[in-house]
């Protein structure tokens, strides 16, 4: 059972741009938090002072729900006590492995679209919902080859995991954006495949040229594919939020606030009703 | 268990620069270890065949991200021998396989590659001498830095600043390194990369690095000789009024060398190395020093 909150666009929090989010507080209808960063690079104060200004979604990386071993338990407990922390609406992390064995990947790494992986997937996770206590959603992430061993598309690799672990999705237009342009596929058979009911979360980043491969860099502004991809899905879903992803190599803030304008326009173009960020706040 | 199998050595490849360029020229031998099936050694050598681009590049991908956040951890060293040294010198460090045993791979990575820089470098047109310095200084913010990272839940007593009322205890409580160089670095960071020799006297030089919790962040202090010897004594067991004693023997007899160390620890207390604690504590694991290399 997917229940989904009011929409809002935001943003994913970075220290680089801490003054001017609050500044902009009203453009901003939630904020994802990475939960990994707590205490280390966002302070406890910091983090109760986003959570009583803003709605707040927390991310994590390390979850690593797609690795053939059982979960990090201290990891969980740690990504837990953030959740609670920020009374986040609710945790995403991704398909994807990030550590194993004594290995930590740093990196997400993907994993084979096979019904193996499907029960590894969804085993994790029901581990990991033991400790968290709000829903967990997933994302697809950007990939540059295929692992061997898939079985099927990616997209029925997502719709059977949402089914087989009744969770959410957190849809990542910009990784469909690279993933769709470095392997040649139709985007729009992946966008009409998942489960679009259940996507509780939208990610928007941009994504550049790195030799013959389109890299998801979370650096540029976000592609005029990705907004069309965003148009198709508001006019068939309703997600609890939009979120603009952009770590490095940052613009004035005045760019960003426009790209959360944008997104907020299109939402409201679709008929869906109330956009958190619209210059009103959420209680 | 096969999928396990897999996946850990698909993640060798990927972490592991001379691994993969030799398991992509055909040679599987050093995975023997894992004792992979006959499926999953098929699935891995199909790495080899139209995904090879892929792979290639996701894997240096990942070496390019990790360089990336290594030179962020070590600025002072970048900014002393540039990006295009600092890069070679990367690339020809031994092999580190980041370790999740770690708190923060990445930190082990950097604290592994600065031990490693000042041998890397000696071919190199820059003064291996200072060079060996600047390395030191990074690795005693590093090893400060992870410590911090590993103890950063723990709580810390609260500080008392400030002549107590009665007796009390300045220990350094939070990880601090003490290392001494040959070179004044104060300047390092402030000045154009090409005056930094000049900017970098020669002199017998002590730098404190120390986590200044109030502040949430990594500090490095220069240090006389005499705070220096301060600080070594000030191991939360040693009363304060016994401090000038242990540094200065007999001379703390008079009441000037006395109210000097006092002032020293109330300095030291307030830029948030020393804290006072009322009782003896306990704090031998907090205060490191960097020997001199061989």
């Amino acid at each position: 059972m997917i229940t989904v909150p009011p929409c809002g666009v935001g943003l994913s929090y970075r220290r680089d741009f801490a003054a001017e989010v609050m500044e902009h507080a009203d453009r901003i209808g939630f904020v994802e938090l990475v939960a990994d960063n707590v205490p280390d690079v966002f302070d406890l104060d910091l983090v109760r002072a986003l959570a009583d200004e803003f709605p707040i979604v927390c991310h994590s990386l390390g979850l690593s729900l797609g690795t053939d071993e059982p979960i990090d338990e201290v990891y969980v407990d740690k990504i837990a006590r953030v959740v609670e922390l920020t009374r986040a609406r609710w945790l995403g992390d991704h398909l994807a492995m990030t550590r194993i064995g004594a290995l930590d990947l740093g990196q997400l790494v993907p994993i084979s679209f096979s019904r193996r992986c499907v029960e590894i997937v969804a085993a994790n996770l029901a581990r990991a919902r033991r400790r968290i206590g709000v829903p967990i959603i997933l994302e697809n992430i950007s990939y540059y080859l295929p692992v061997p061993g898939g079985e099927m598309p990616e997209w029925q690799f997502i719709r059977r995991i949402c089914e087989e672990a009744d969770c959410g999705l957190l849809l990542d237009l910009n990784n469909l954006h690279v993933n769709a342009t470095n392997h040649r596929y139709d985007p729009l058979e992946f966008l009409q495949g998942i489960p679009l009911d259940r996507v509780m979360q939208i990610h928007l980043a941009g994504s550049r040229w790195s030799g013959d491969m389109l890299v998801d860099s979370h650096s540029d502004p976000v592609g005029a594919e990705v907004w069309r991809y965003l148009e198709w899905v508001v006019a068939r879903c309703v997600p609890g939020c939009i979120i603009l992803e952009w770590d490095r190599d940052f613009p004035p803030f005045s760019v960003i606030v426009d790209e959360l304008t944008r997104a907020r326009d299109l939402w409201k173009r679709a008929g869906r009703g109330a956009c958190l960020g619209d210059g009103d706040r959420a209680s | 268990m096969a999928e396990r199998g897999f996946q850990l050595a698909f993640a060798r490849l990927l972490v592991d620069a001379d691994l993969r360029r030799t398991f992509l020229a055909g040679d599987e031998s050093r995975l023997a270890d894992l004792g992979l099936d006959t499926a999953t050694r098929q699935r891995l050598a199909s790495l080899r065949g139209p995904a090879r681009g892929g792979f290639e590049f996701f894997g240096d991908l990942l070496d390019a991200k990790r360089a990336r956040r290594a030179r962020g951890l070590t600025p002072v060293l970048l900014r002393l021998i540039g990006e295009e040294r600092w890069d070679r010198c990367w690339r020809s460090r031994r092999s580190v396989i980041p370790k999740s045993e770690s708190p923060a791979s990445a930190m082990a990575e950097a604290i592994a590659f600065v031990r490693e820089a000042p041998a890397l470098l000696r071919d190199e047109p820059v003064s291996r001498e200072l060079a060996a310095d600047v390395c030191r200084v990074e690795l005693a913010r590093l090893l400060v830095d992870e410590a911090h990272a590993r103890h950063a839940e723990q709580a810390a007593p609260a500080p008392m600043i400030g002549e107590p009322e009665g007796t009390s205890y300045p220990a350094i409580i939070h990880p601090t390194v003490i290392c001494g160089v040959h070179h004044d670095l104060t300047s390092l960071l402030r000045s154009d990369p090409s005056e930094i020799a000049n900017l970098c006297p020669p002199a017998d030089v002590v730098y404190v690095t120390y986590r200044d919790d109030r502040a949430n962040a990594t500090r490095v202090a220069r240090m006389g000789p005499t705070h220096a010897r301060l600080l070594r004594h000030c191991d939360g067991r040693t009363a304060r009024e016994a401090l000038a004693w242990k540094v200065f023997g007999a001379q703390a007899d008079s009441a000037r060398v006395r109210a000097a160390v006092s002032r020293a620890v109330v300095a030291l207390e307030s830029s948030g190395i020393l804290l006072s604690s009322p009782r003896p504590v306990s704090c031998a694991a907090s205060l490191r020093e960097l020997e001199e290399p061989p």
